[in-house]
């Protein structure tokens, strides 16, 4: 157990550095879990819409009331229209609307013309604000008959209010428990690699300097114990690691872990934790500094996020990017959590998600194949 | 002898393979990536015909016709499969259908979570609609029906004119190119680390090599000097690299104003330099726990300013703005953003501003800690 | 004939356009100190290399202990030690860890490496060093440290790749005396360098290295006789007349005479009272005499001879 040992001591050597970048990652998780996208599941398309009232009478603010009850409503500055653009263009804010003065008094009279002032996202027309300016438009058009038929402004808007919220009914057919952890564990997947990589090679590039490489080859001791015991050491570090981040989990939720779901999350991430340590370990191989372990590890880590849809979800990405996708265990590990939490399209299936995690434990076999080919190459090389 | 130190300080960084390749190597790769990730993002914001079943428990001619009108055509919105409902719930399960019109005394839906959910509100308003419809012409029939020809035909007109748009900006861009302000800024960031070698270069208490200049008939102000200034260079070469690949290569739109990006990121780099050559001349630390520092400045920075979350600044705005006034990399992709996107300046030169004001904070940090020509140790 | 250790034939190494190691053979018999000597760029390391498999070769044949070299020949490697050129120990272990590291990579039971390890400190000196951390010792020191790591597990065959690089007269010295006494332990040793001096002191025999070539292999004396020289006389003196030195050059043996800087010197192939004559003849024209040396060839000479070039000794 020398080897073993020595990747502890080693360890022991470099805990500030090994402590300091688990802390930066870990609290990335954290603030990256708080405020990522919730799923997209259907709750009516709530659209966030920063509302001025400047008619300010009851219709107006029957109104505004409407849209408050059905829309999420985002304080903003209507004055400040760099802050407003800002909102927009980062997606808290899909929609202003300024009810104009004379709304109630036009509406009265069957006159719809200018009612509203709208500002819309640049390049924003999602199906979010065609659905809500459809909805707009039709109150007008429905309060307009009402007063047609002889109502007063206020009583049509306050009718076609009414009439709206009588809503069509919407059922789901099955039952499902939602893990708010879920995003926890999808971002995890990007988590994992970066701190395996930067984190263990700080260690395992010592254990693998080639001068004392060198040494250790010329010793009696058995190449493939060698690596072993050093996957091992480095593998009870990360799981150390992993530990405290499935644990994080519960600040989410705190009954996350506790069911079915939690448990194939913890089941799917562990798979994947012993494919980011092999990839550390490849990485640690073929990389000489620590500058070079750096670039490897990002370029290796936002890669894979970016290509296997750990930032951006599987269903936005482009055919392309998802065929060069399946060939990284993180394509597999999202597709997982998507299956398992029944996002973007996909539904709880249990034959798909553990055929996922049955092909990232197929890559835990291929890359150690990978990794014993390059010890074994490594130890007679063409030139040192 | 500035020249000298200049040409050597300019090779050096320019051969130093692995920084050049956190640079440029590095946000080249990620721009693809990026680019790969969200070229498709529009696309798939394009309409396809919604698969929906109906399933009829109570016959309602006038929806089905609705229905037919709405499935009729090239543009149509759905594309409708009568069936009953044991079947409609199977092949929703499936997710071959994204849902399941009930149409029974009430018309109601039935879905399943990996339902999309604009297709189902979209489906939902237009039953709401229907619905809705119908509910007015009952009640002002039963009110006040000599009106309700007036109000069956205020019904059917089209309502075109009420809303008034009100455009904030002329840029046509959505928040996925802040992927790729991040991304120019986070290249211009990483050369502190260009910075933090220029400073353990320099000074004997850092590095033997430092040693050995500090011993040379140099000035150091002057070395200093050419260094920083050689080094700030490469950091600019390396950002106009990035911004002509994201603009030209990859065609990202980055506004009308995007010839002014060069001046920014050459301030920019002068930031960045400064930040590293500060950090690097702090005697006490170890060189790992610079780089730590760095990295935190570099990714952590860009974390909080939307590399990995294009949101994040916004948020950060919202709810502690002091921290995106001092967070470098939020400054400086601000500034990008400013430029793209707002339709005036004033942004833009608050952001500018603060960049000076931090080079000029950074560089008089690294002046005041570099000054030092004797060491009590090394 | 008993097997001899290491058994060296035909080995050929190329970098690319580099030629290596062209057709080299050698063998050592058991109990040897066999000195690989040569310039730097010679082609000793990659010898060492390749006779450890660490670097794979062209052609060749390379056997230790009677049984063909392999990466995966545990049972020979387990009888080999190591010193490298470089300094191979991991600054994160102390002096005592770093040997107790190595050693156990041989010797799996932990009494016995305990044993090991501290005779390996006491043989080179580091016993007040023991809880040291590498960066904390003298190039000295850590060079000692690094020859512990190699020998910890005392092996039948030890090789030093240059072990005196850049380490002071005093650690030389005690280096020197420790692969002697090794050897007289029981070791065969290969030792390569560029000191001739350290050659001539500690090895048995020699092989001469050149360009990846064999020039020369045999005993310090039996080099010596390779070669024309056999002693040089050197006289300080006032500037001969040229019929003096006309007649110097003609005294028995005398192949090569030379004036300059106010010292005469005589080159002879051979002979017998060579000094005496010389001495004779230069009292005889009444010349005063300073100091008289005499010295026999060094290793240098029969280098310098055989590659008719110096020893080289920056380049790479």
């Amino acid at each position: 157990m020398q080897v073993f040992k020595l990747v502890f001591k080693v360890l022991k050597k470099n805990l500030g550095t090994v402590v300091m970048y688990g802390c930066i990652f870990f609290t990335t998780i954290m603030l990256i879990t708080s405020f990522g996208d919730t799923s997209d599941e259907y709750t009516s398309t709530k659209i966030d819409v920063a509302i001025r009232d400047l008619d300010n009478t009851s219709a107006s603010r029957q109104l505004v009331d409407w849209v408050s009850e059905n829309h999420n409503i985002v304080d903003a500055d209507f004055e400040d229209e760099d802050e407003l653009l800002a909102k927009m263009y980062f997606n808290f804010c899909d929609y202003a609307i300024t009810i104009n003065e004379g709304f109630e008094e036009k509406l009265a009279g069957g006159n719809t013309e200018d009612l509203f002032t709208v500002s819309k996202r640049p390049n924003g027309y999602s199906y979010g604000t065609i659905y809500f300016e459809s909805q707009l438009n039709s109150i007008v058009s429905d309060a307009n008959a009402y007063v047609a038929g002889g109502m007063t402004a206020d009583e049509a808007l306050q009718k076609t209010v009414e009439v709206l919220n009588s809503k069509t009914e919407i059922s789901f057919i099955e039952e499902k428990e939602d893990s708010a952890a879920g995003i926890y564990f999808n971002y995890m997947a990007y988590i994992l690699l970066v701190m395996n990589i930067t984190v263990m090679s700080t260690i395992l590039l010592v254990v693998f300097k080639k001068d004392i490489t060198a040494r250790t080859y010329c010793s009696s001791f058995s190449q493939l114990k060698y690596i072993l015991q050093t996957i091992g050491a480095v593998s009870i570090i990360s799981v150390g690691f992993w530990v405290i981040l499935v644990l994080g989990s519960l600040c989410f939720d705190s009954s996350a872990l506790s069911s079915t779901v939690g448990l194939l999350m913890v089941c799917n991430s562990f798979v994947f934790l012993i494919c980011s340590v092999e990839i550390a370990v490849i990485v640690s191989l073929l990389v000489k500094s620590s500058m070079a372990v750096s670039a490897i590890s990002n370029i290796v880590s936002l890669g894979m996020a970016f290509l296997c849809g750990v930032f951006v979800p599987q269903s936005v990405l482009s055919d392309g990017v998802l065929s060069v996708g399946r060939f990284f265990p993180a394509y597999w590990y999202i597709k997982a959590v998507d299956s398992i939490n029944g996002w973007h399209g996909s539904t709880y299936n249990i034959t798909e998600i553990t055929k996922a995690i049955g092909i990232e434990a197929f890559f835990v076999v291929a890359l150690m194949a990978v990794i014993l080919v390059i010890v074994r190459s490594k130890r007679t090389q063409k030139s040192l | 002898m500035f020249f000298h130190n200049f040409k050597y300080r300019l090779l050096q960084t320019v051969r130093a393979k692995e920084i050049m390749f956190w640079a440029l190597g590095f946000t080249i790769i990620l721009g693809t990536l990026f680019y790969a990730a969200f070229g498709n993002i529009y696309e798939s914001e394009k309409f396809t015909a919604i698969p929906v079943a109906v399933v009829t428990e109570k016959e309602d001619k006038s929806f089905d016709e609705l229905l037919n009108a709405l499935s009729d055509g090239d543009g149509a919105l759905l594309s409708v499969q009568y069936m009953d409902s044991s079947k409609a719930y199977e092949m929703l399960e499936e997710g071959e259908i994204e849902m399941a019109v009930i149409v029974d005394e009430k018309i109601s839906l039935r879905i399943a979570s990996s339902s999309d959910s604009v297709s189902v509100s979209i489906v939902s308003s237009v039953i709401d609609e229907y619905t809705s419809k119908a509910a007015i012409i009952n009640e002002i029939a039963k009110t006040n029906p000599k009106d309700l020809d007036n109000a069956i035909k205020a019904l059917s007109a089209d309502i075109t004119n009420a809303i008034t748009e009100h455009k904030l900006t002329d840029a046509n861009m959505n928040g996925y190119t802040d992927y790729f302000f991040n991304l120019i800024a986070m290249g211009i960031m990483f050369g502190s680390t260009f910075g933090l070698f220029a400073a353990l270069h320099s000074q004997g208490n850092l590095s033997a090599l430092g040693a050995r200049r500090c011993v040379s008939p140099t000035k150091k102000i002057v070395s200093a000097l050419a260094d920083n200034l050689a080094t700030v260079v490469s950091v600019f070469g390396c950002s106009v690299v990035t911004i002509v690949y994201v603009k030209f290569v990859l065609g990202v739109d980055l506004g009308n104003r995007f010839l002014l990006f060069f001046p920014t990121a050459f301030v920019a780099s002068f930031m960045s330099v400064s930040l590293g050559y500060a950090v690097g001349s702090v005697g006490r630390l170890s060189d790992k726990a610079k780089e730590g520092i760095l990295l935190v400045f570099t990714l952590f920075g860009g974390f909080l300013s939307g590399l990995m979350a294009n949101s994040m600044r916004q948020l950060v705005e919202e709810s502690a703005p002091i921290v995106n006034r001092i967070n470098p990399a939020a400054v400086l992709t601000d500034s990008f953003y400013a430029l793209a996107v707002c339709p005036n300046y004033d942004r833009y030169v608050r952001n500018l501003t603060t960049m000076l004001v931090m080079t000029a904070i950074f560089t008089t940090f690294g002046i005041v800690l570099s000054r030092r020509k004797k060491y009590a140790s090394l | 004939m008993s097997t001899p250790v290491v058994k060296i034939e035909n080995l050929v190494k190329r970098y690319k356009e580099l030629i290596a190691l062209d057709h080299f053979s050698l063998e050592i018999e058991e109990g040897e100190v066999f000195g690989l000597l040569g310039p730097n760029g010679s082609g000793k390391t990659t010898t060492i290399n390749c006779l450890l498999s660490l670097l794979s070769y062209d052609k060749g044949n390379i056997e230790i202990f009677g049984s063909k070299m392999t990466p995966n020949n545990y049972e020979v490697k387990n009888n080999i030690g190591v010193v490298m050129q470089n300094v191979a120990v991991f600054d994160e272990l102390t002096v005592y860890e770093n040997i107790d590291y190595f050693c156990g990579l041989y010797v799996f039971d932990k009494a016995e490496r305990k044993k090991l390890v501290e005779e390996a400190i006491e043989f080179v000196g580091l016993g007040e060093f023991r809880k040291f951390y590498p960066k904390k010792l003298s190039g000295g020191l850590l060079r000692r440290l690094n020859i512990a790591c190699g020998i910890a597990h005392k092996p039948k065959l030890i090789i030093f790749d240059e072990p005196t690089v850049a380490v002071d007269p005093q650690s030389r010295n005690k280096i020197l005396e420790g692969i002697e006494k090794l050897n007289k332990d029981g070791a065969t040793v290969i030792y390569t360098s560029h000191y001739m001096e350290e050659v001539e002191q500690i090895c048995t025999r020699i092989a001469i290295m050149d360009k990846g070539k064999c020039r020369a292999i045999g005993t310090n004396a039996e080099l010596r006789k390779l070669i024309h020289n056999t002693e040089t006389v050197t006289v300080e003196i006032a500037k001969p007349s040229d019929d003096d030195m006309s007649e110097i050059s003609n005294l028995p043996h005398v192949y090569e005479t030379e004036y300059s800087d106010g010292k005469l010197v005589v080159k002879y192939s051979g002979g017998k009272h060579n000094l005496i004559r010389l001495m004779n003849l230069l009292s005889e024209k009444q010349y005063s005499m300073g100091r008289v040396f005499s010295e026999l060839p060094t290793l240098n000479d029969v280098f310098l001879e055989i590659t008719g070039t110096a020893l080289r000794d920056s380049e790479q």
